[in-house]
């Protein structure tokens, strides 16, 4: 009975033994010598390996942060916070940037544009839009077969009624519904304050009002109005430049279609955005919230 | 807005389908089980059907349950049950069974087969392995008592053989009686320690199990197992439709031959002759019926022919050296864990991967 | 024994009847065409008249836009209407030139339209020849729209022994170039004798499946007193007339994988783009009709029409009696590779082979059911690869093994066989196109 018990437990401590003995040597042995200044790093950041940063992964990042002391490398799902302990840690100043946010380039959900066809295949916009798939008639709008909101790992986009949204708290700023939408209607701007024209139809007036209730005609009363001069217009498409825009809010109540959003905006921009006439109808007040129709 | 009146589908091309579709193989594949099964209702009687009909019903409601616990809807289990898979694993379970089966027997397969075999892993389409399968190897370890070879009625009545016939030759195998399917007696008589009496054995067998007899299936066994005729006019019927292709069967039988024919060309006193092999046991339900099941086998042609040669090596040195007397499930839930490796290293070569100029 | 490609390839329902005894109709100019600049394979062309410019017949409004690019001509005679983006078969936003035609149909000068004496044309310099086609838009007529002057000029090291031209016309429904060879034969023979002397070659073969013995027999006829130009027989099977799989049922030459035929010595072109080399060299015709199969169970009187480029497929179904019962799927092309469309408002292009008007129970779908693994995807697929494999990769976005995939000709054998109805050539688009993107950027990340 003892012998029973004895042997194979001898037997298996001893081999356990070796085995640790070999494997403390060669820990030993083949050791590499790193920063521990690199492990904290990868702790402070998310960890999330998403390559938003342009690296592979946190560790690559963490890696390259040390080595080059570049406070202008930026983890964007970490924002700010991030930046500023990771900087803390090599004992720098964080730079001042900041991650942008994602903004979907049209308003055109199922009830607003015109619709044609019947589209039986992949659930996805990259595949719909190879077989000139989808049911909208405006060859520039969402597809809205939600590839942006599979890209996202922040469960920052949402479909509704055939449109994608994005919500602007949620978003991280790594671009990855960037490069998933085969129309590329979404593009990064600012965080915090931003006004953009919610379209990306390079169609005449004429053929936009065809099919689409919110889509850019191309009037260039923005542009008029603009005080700052930040509208660029090119193609029958009005565009804000980011770098000039105040946000005043003149271009948001100057346009006849509603087609321009602003986010973040003051009292007095929103005030003059949408003038208490219509403030009621639009439901416009939540702008001051981050991501409020975005 | 308004939609236009005229509504065009849009898809991806091709805008052709073809005629065949899963309902139309999976129901043709039960149908051309149907020879084998009535062989069993002959040979064994009304105890067949109960367990062909038992193990059919219990395979359809252990699917409808097993999808609807899965949360499909009402529709989605209609449309899978209607498709027939469930049919085909029922009569496949059930001919992998003794007539002797206990009605609970049975439904214990049907679930493990439904569950453990198939919705487990996704349901049709995503099990590795053979679901009767699984559940005929399941039943064989749990209760080994019911699935030996004693519980296997001897014959009853052969075809064109009266049953004072039978009952005669019966008498005559009197011996036999103890190991009453021909695999088993072969079982016995090459594990005898003595080569005299081992050849004996062997000699033994022949006289008790004819060719003819293995042929037509007056002989005992699992209910498909007894007629070879039945199963090769099943198969016939596979082929025409094209439910199935050459790539696994004929390897496979081929290499059984081979495998347990270089033995008996050695020592003809000592071993079965390979004939004998083909006849009987599962081999042939096996080979038509069950290891080429579309979704435990491989897709590439080439996969498919290593894969049939697996089962026939694996299978002939179970039957010679192993310890069950049968090794066809065993070979073939084996090589259905190979699958994805035979696809993986057996792909067909790409046009103009060789760069020749013919 | 007859000939055919080595592996896979399946036998759809013919349906060539519908067409294939109606001679070729030409139907009078429509009112008004409207012409995309992006015809071909390459870059599109650029626009030189502007709105409200007059055009005759024929003559040049848009110049190629780079090496592998074609011009454009105006298919009818007309003022200019505008020069905007239009829904295409190409894409869903496509520049187009717009021609509101004057109903007089004036061609440019220079243009004989009943010559057919090839002699003083042929003893023209290959040079010569070959500007001659590039000048007048010539692109491959079977479908992918390839410039033909750019394919007929080989690269520098390539040698070419043979041309092959391509009258297997595999498609169901399709009878374009059936008809063109019954009705046109010495026409597509002079073409043919054009392309040759422009390769400098002495060898042509014409593939022809066996299902048009009428077309063969005509064709030999033909071809008879001229030496180095066979015809040649081949099966009833698809995709029989894929550049390819043709190459290797006829000349038994297999095409190197990522390969083109002039690795083995070969250039292919269609019958149809013969025939218009015949009318741009001796008839001095550029490209701006071509013979359109307008077919499918929801057209009254399937026919095969003459047309304009540019011409809208209304006008094209006008032609043909209209649509008739419960239309399903209109589709541009054969229907084992042509493009559903979501409207009747695109213009025929060059590559127009056919337009199928598909009613509902043709265009019926087949329930999508999970893969069985049948393997008969594998067993169908003339270029060997295994598409279920490669749909389930692209399904589920592991694209690192994807690389056999560019392979994949989209023939669509492998869904017309899958008994479970899987979208296979969909998703193996998807996995080719996210395929691309994923190397792009990996390339600019390694850069």
């Amino acid at each position: 009975m003892v012998t029973n018990v004895l042997y194979p437990a001898l037997f298996l401590g001893g081999l356990g033994a070796v085995l640790s003995f070999i494997l403390l040597l060669a820990a030993r042995k083949f050791a590499v010598y790193e920063d521990p200044l690199v492990a904290a790093v990868l702790d402070a950041l998310p960890n999330a390996n998403c390559g938003a940063c342009g690296y592979p992964g946190c560790r690559q990042f963490a890696l390259e942060y040390v080595k080059s002391r570049d406070t202008n490398m930026f983890c964007p799902p970490g924002g700010r916070e991030v930046a500023v302990k990771v900087a803390g840690l090599l004992g720098l100043e964080a730079s001042p940037g900041e991650a942008p946010v994602a903004m979907v380039l049209c308003l055109g959900s199922r009830d607003k544009t015109k619709q044609i066809g019947r589209y039986e295949g992949l659930d996805d916009c990259r595949a719909a839009a190879l077989i000139d798939g989808g049911t909208k008639v405006c060859p520039y709008g969402c597809l809205g077969y939600a590839s942006c909101e599979r890209a996202c790992d922040y469960g920052a986009i949402c479909m509704e009624d055939g449109l994608a949204r994005v919500d602007g708290e949620k978003c991280v700023g790594c671009g990855a519904c960037v490069a998933a939408c085969p129309r590329g209607i979404i593009r990064m701007g600012p965080r915090g304050t931003r006004v953009w024209v919610a379209c990306s139809s390079h169609d005449t007036g004429k053929a936009v009002r065809g099919y689409c209730e919110v889509g850019c005609i191309g009037c260039k009363r923005c542009v008029k109005v603009c005080p700052d001069d930040a509208m660029q217009f090119d193609d029958f498409l009005a565009r804000v430049d980011h770098e000039k825009c105040t946000a005043c809010g003149a271009c948001i109540a100057a346009c006849p279609r509603d087609t321009i959003v602003g986010v973040g905006l003051t009292a007095e921009a929103l005030a003059r955005a949408y003038p208490p006439a219509e403030a009621g109808s639009e439901g416009e007040s939540d702008g001051e919230s981050d991501g409020g129709r975005s | 807005m308004t939609e236009t009146p005229r509504e065009l589908t849009v898809t991806s091309s091709p805008h052709l389908a073809g005629e065949d579709s899963v309902p139309r193989i999976m129901h043709g594949v039960w149908l051309a089980l149907l020879p084998a099964a009535f062989a069993a209702v002959f040979v064994f009687g009304y105890q067949a059907l109960v367990v062909l009909l038992l193990a059919t019903l219990g395979c359809v409601i252990a699917e409808g349950l097993m999808l609807t616990l899965r949360g499909f809807s009402w529709k989605a289990v209609g449309r899978s049950l209607t498709d027939g898979s469930a049919i085909v694993t029922g009569v496949l379970l059930a001919l992998n069974l003794p007539a002797s089966s206990p009605w609970w027997l049975v439904l214990v397969g049907a679930l493990v087969a439904m569950s453990l075999g198939k919705h487990l892993f996704g349901g049709l389409g995503n099990n590795p392995f053979n679901p009767a399968l699984v559940a005929r190897v399941f039943l064989l370890i749990s209760f080994p008592t019911h699935m030996v070879a004693s519980a296997y009625t001897p014959p009853v009545a052969g075809f064109g053989e009266s049953s004072e016939k039978a009952a005669a030759r019966y008498e005559e195998q009197v011996d036999a009686r103890s190991y009453a399917t021909p695999l088993t007696a072969l079982q016995e008589a090459i594990e005898k320690s003595d080569p005299e009496e081992a050849r004996a054995a062997i000699a033994e067998l022949r006289r008790n199990y004819p060719m003819w007899h293995l042929f037509v299936g007056n002989i005992g066994g699992s209910l498909g197992e007894v007629s070879a005729l039945a199963l090769l006019l099943g198969a016939l019927l596979l082929f025409w439709r094209r439910s199935i292709t050459w790539h696994i069967p004929i390897p496979l039988l081929l290499a059984v031959l081979l495998t347990t024919g270089l033995p008996w060309l050695l020592a003809p006193d000592s071993f079965a002759n390979p004939l004998f092999h083909l006849l009987s046991g599962g081999l042939l339900l096996g080979a038509f019926f069950m290891a080429t099941d579309m979704v435990t086998s491989p897709v590439s042609p080439r996969g498919m022919v290593v894969f049939g040669v697996g089962i026939g090596v694996i299978t002939a040195v179970i039957r010679l050296w192993g310890g069950y007397p049968e090794g066809i499930s065993f070979a073939i839930l084996m090589m259905n864990g190979a699958v994805p490796l035979l696809d993986k290293y057996f792909k067909p070569a790409k046009f103009g991967a060789a760069g020749r100029r013919t | 024994m007859r000939r055919t490609f080595a592996r896979g390839g399946v036998h759809p329902p013919q349906r060539k009847e519908l067409t294939s005894g109606v001679a070729i109709s030409s139907p009078a100019p429509p009112a008004i065409v409207t012409i995309p600049l992006h015809q071909s394979i390459g870059a599109p062309a650029r626009a030189i008249v502007k709105a409200r410019e007059e055009v005759a017949c024929g003559q040049l409004i848009a110049e190629p836009g780079g090496f592998i690019s074609a011009p454009v001509h105006a298919s009818v005679s007309g003022k200019v209407k505008r020069i905007a983006a239009f829904p295409t078969s190409i894409g869903p936003s496509v520049e187009c030139i717009q021609i509101e035609s004057d109903g007089q149909d004036t061609w440019v000068p220079d243009v004989n339209l009943g010559a057919s004496e090839c002699t003083a044309a042929l003893a023209k310099s290959p040079e010569d020849l070959l500007a001659t086609l590039a000048g007048a838009g010539l692109v491959g007529l079977g479908g992918a729209a390839f410039p033909t002057a750019v394919k007929l000029r080989p690269p520098p090291g390539g040698k070419v022994d043979t041309l092959l031209l391509n009258g297997a016309e595999c498609e169901p429904y399709l009878t374009a170039d059936h008809r063109l060879m019954i009705e046109e034969a010495p026409g597509i023979i002079a073409g043919l004798r054009v392309l040759m002397r422009v390769l400098g070659i002495e060898r042509a073969v014409i593939g022809i499946e066996d299902n048009k013995p009428d077309a063969v027999e005509t064709m030999r006829a033909a071809v008879d007193e001229i030496g180095g130009v066979s015809v040649e027989v081949c099966c009833t099977a698809y995709p029989q007339g894929a550049e390819k799989q043709l190459i290797q049922a006829i000349l038994g030459r297999e095409v190197p994988s990522g390969k083109l035929p002039l690795q083995v010595g070969v250039v292919v072109q269609n019958v149809a783009t013969a025939f218009a080399a015949f009318e741009a060299v001796v008839r001095h015709k550029p490209l701006i009709e071509r013979v359109v199969t307008v077919s499918g169970g929801a057209v009254a009187e399937p026919k095969n029409l003459r047309v304009r480029i540019g011409t809208s497929l209304e006008d094209l179904v006008a032609h043909c009696g209209g649509v008739r019962g419960e239309l399903g799927k209109l589709i541009m092309g054969g229907p084992m590779m042509g493009k559903a469309l979501k409207s009747f408002d695109i213009p025929v292009v060059k590559a127009t082979s056919g337009v199928l008007l598909m009613d509902e129970v043709e265009a019926a779908q087949v329930d999508e059911q999970a893969c069985l693994r049948c393997g008969r995807c594998v067993q169908v697929c003339p270029q060997g690869l295994m598409p279920c494999d490669l749909a389930a990769m692209a399904n589920h976005g592991r694209l690192e093994g994807f690389g056999d995939g560019a392979d994949c000709v989209e023939c669509g054998c492998c869904q017309f066989i899958c008994p479970a109805g899987r979208r296979l050539v969909h998703s193996i688009r998807f996995g080719k196109s996210d395929y691309r993107r994923l190397k792009a950027a990996e390339k600019r990340q390694g850069a």
